[in-house]
């Protein structure tokens, strides 16, 4: 009687490791199907030295193709969500250190304006460059200081010493310039400008000509 | 008793069948025109190297005609890449990656089908906003501008997840290296809920049962949020293992 007992218990055990281990069948069997694939190994055929050599042909064109496509002078990266700029020339970094850029904030005026201020990402080139800038405040300037805006070429538009000693223009209004707020340097606070202190500007400026490239994501 | 484990096992011998045709079912859905393009001479383990290595190249080419910038995953060298018109713009490290075994088993001439193109990525899903607009109504006068200035947030911390489903049915993550806090942890079990929610209702949708290949890529999470917040709206992608 006791000998029955413990074999029914065994069958039950026996039949709760079926019920558990079952499920996992299907995945077993297909992890095996995907090891019987094969992608041809063995003894290597008689041509296979002259397909690799093709490969290896079409391989240095390609390379040859890519080594052409990054700049051979001085260029500028601007990283906008860790607010850091990279200056380099080929594959070598020249100078990485912070900078300020976009701060996303849509600012509104009633249901009929709208400005966003981000820094716009891609690629760009530097299509002018000025000492001693200043700065024409255009009319988010004023809304966002609660001002009115004044007329177009008013002098209360025209800001000296605010964008530091040197600009670079990248289009669309978008500069490259210094500013008076060294301590928001790393952090997203401009209008889409890019900022950088006094000595980065400074050597940004004398390394970047007219047409180098300024890539932004 | 006996009829219960009879139904059971059936249903067992049904999803068995359905999960071991899964990997040819999606073999074939890869479609015609690349079997046209393979080049089966290519297909031998002696040659893999040379033929990922040109596929990746050959991607790389093509990137390089894109206008937006693009994402390359280097994971031979453990690294992840920005493109932009070829030029490399941002590197950051892999610390951990996982390809899937049946992409690894590919022949090479699929393998160089599939992946000298760069991989158009269909969905997209994320635990951080791609631009963290901050909305504000123009201040009345200066003292109320004075009152409301804007000073950045820094303290705020957000994980890091993103899950890419590309066209040629491919599913790539990317997750943060980062699991320090209790809210990395139950950010990333929210994000692996989606995941498997989206991942089954799309198997339902299809009705018939395709493999889905998976890459899992581990990244520090700040260049991840670079990464995700520097891709289009229409990304691509090129996978290099």
């Amino acid at each position: 009687m006791r000998e029955l007992k413990i074999r029914q218990g065994v069958g039950t055990y026996w039949l709760l490791l079926f019920i558990v281990c079952l499920p996992l069948l299907p995945l077993t069997l297909q992890t095996i199907r995907i090891f019987a694939y094969s992608k041809g190994s063995g003894e290597i055929p008689e041509n296979m030295k002259e397909v690799e050599s093709n490969l290896q042909k079409e391989l240095a064109v390609v390379n040859e193709l890519l080594s052409k496509k990054t700049p051979k002078g001085n260029y500028l990266i601007i990283n906008s969500t860790a607010n850091e700029f990279t200056l380099k020339k080929g594959h070598e970094v020249i100078k990485r250190d912070k900078c300020s850029t976009g701060s996303f904030v849509k600012l509104k005026n009633g249901a009929n304006q709208q400005w966003m201020f981000k820094t716009p990402q891609g690629e760009y080139r530097i299509l002018a460059k000025t000492t001693s800038p200043v700065w024409k405040k255009p009319d988010w300037a004023f809304e966002e200081a609660g001002l009115p805006v004044p007329s177009a070429n008013h002098p209360s538009r025209f800001e000296y010493g605010v964008l530091g000693d040197y600009s670079l223009s990248i289009g669309n209004g978008y500069l490259i310039h210094g500013t008076l707020y060294q301590r928001f340097l790393g952090l997203p606070v401009t209008h889409g400008c890019v900022r950088l202190n006094d000595e980065n500007l400074k050597m940004v400026y004398k390394s970047l000509p007219l047409g180098a490239k300024v890539y932004i994501f | 008793m006996k009829i219960t484990l009879i139904v059971f096992s059936l249903i067992i011998l049904f999803f068995s069948v359905v999960l071991v045709s899964g990997p040819d079912r999606y073999l074939s859905s890869l479609g015609d025109d690349q079997a046209a393009t393979n080049d089966v001479s290519i297909n031998h383990e002696h040659l893999d190297s040379v033929v990922h290595v040109l596929s990746y190249k050959e991607a790389l080419v093509q990137l390089s005609t894109e206008d937006s910038i693009q994402l390359v995953l280097d994971l031979v060298d453990s690294n992840a890449y920005l493109f932009i018109h070829g030029v490399s713009v941002f590197k950051t490290s892999v610390s951990t990656s996982e390809v899937d075994k049946l992409l690894k088993k590919l022949p090479n001439s699929m393998h160089r089908s599939i992946f000298k193109h760069p991989l158009m990525i269909k969905k997209v899903f994320a635990t951080v906003i791609k631009e963290p607009i901050i909305e504000r109504e123009a201040p009345k006068n200066p003292e109320e501008a004075l009152a409301v200035a804007y000073i950045p947030d820094t303290l705020k911390e957000e994980s890091v997840f993103v899950y890419m489903k590309l066209a040629n049915g491919i599913k790539i993550s990317l997750e943060q290296t980062e699991r320090s806090s209790l809210t990395d942890w139950f950010d990333y079990w929210r994000f692996q809920t989606v995941v498997q929610v989206t991942r089954w209702s799309e198997l339902l949708e299809n009705r018939s049962y395709k493999y889905q290949p998976e890459i899992r890529v581990q990244l520090p999470k700040n260049d991840l949020m670079a990464v995700y917040r520097a891709l289009p709206n229409n990304p691509k992608v090129v996978v290099y293992f």
